[in-house]
């Protein structure tokens, strides 16, 4: 836990704006806070090292996942992306919050972020820190695991 | 005749979003040509010298430097705009893109009205070709 640079909540209110930011920005979705109790289905963690190291996962519904898909590729409605899209943008949305999480709570960091990897389930290990959302009638969870 | 624009971009689904946004209307009639990396661009740039690079750094750190640092040195290429994206939105690493020679450096998440700024500066600059 990188207690030296920020408080937990520190941490947390850095998360929950990256995330929302980058949503909002890049696939005009609104996240809304919400439990974060449900299965998913689709799991993308990025390891990370800045002035800590640790990784962020990235869960969500197979209805968020489709949903930010069709808004960062510009679909029609009807249209539907393919899976490797959807995968894909599972993946470029963790680097783009787990960037955007490290550099807001360093801006003078050394950022090192691994290729994002998409897994079958979710890390074994608890998370050190959790946010829910509701987007775009689905659910995605955001965790992250410190070294 | 249009511009060529080069995308150096890993990802197929922000190839496509920035694809989209090049091709908006409001900006000067352009044809995308693409790189999934800096091997690929190094090859895409000879065959075809572009007017514009956008080079989203979402690469190993060495290579997308090695490109940059490559197109700076190169005498057909070292006037090209090129605008740097990437996932790192500190300003130690704007400001080492920028002093590489990036023309302009777009932190992510990236707005499409950010980019399509970016461009329309770029062209506007008169660095482009008439």
């Amino acid at each position: 836990m990188p207690a030296a640079c920020a408080t937990e909540s520190e941490i947390a209110a850095a998360l929950d704006c990256s995330v929302r930011y980058a949503l909002e920005t890049m696939c005009f979705a609104e996240a809304v806070p919400a439990p974060s109790a449900v299965e998913h289905v689709k799991y993308v963690t990025v390891a990370f090292r800045a002035g800590f190291a640790g990784t962020l996962e990235i869960a969500a519904t197979p209805a968020a996942a489709q949903r930010l898909a069709s808004a960062l590729l510009g679909l029609q409605p009807g249209e539907a992306p393919g899976e490797a899209y959807v995968d894909d943008t599972l993946c470029e949305l963790a680097t783009t919050i787990c960037g955007r999480f490290l550099s807001s709570l360093d801006a003078s960091a050394c950022l090192r972020l691994e290729q994002a990897r998409l897994e079958t389930k979710s890390s074994a290990a608890p998370p050190d820190l959790q946010l829910g959302f509701q987007v775009e009638r689905g659910e995605m969870t955001v965790s992250l695991r410190f070294d | 005749m249009p511009f060529n624009v080069l995308l150096v971009e890993q990802s197929p689904v922000m190839r496509q979003f920035l694809r989209r946004v090049v091709e908006m209307p409001g900006l000067p009639e352009s044809s995308c040509a693409v790189a999934e990396s800096g091997a690929a661009a190094a090859r895409e740039m000879a065959d075809h010298p572009p007017d514009l690079i956008v080079l989203d750094t979402n690469m190993m750190a060495p290579e997308e430097a090695t490109l940059l640092q490559r197109i700076r040195r190169d005498p057909k290429l070292q006037h090209v705009p090129c605008i740097v994206v990437s996932e790192d939105a500190t300003a130690t690493r704007a400001q080492q893109m920028l002093d590489l020679g990036a023309t302009a450096y777009l932190p992510k998440p990236l707005a499409p009205a950010a980019l399509r700024a970016a461009i329309e500066r770029s062209f506007h600059a008169g660095c482009m070709r008439n």
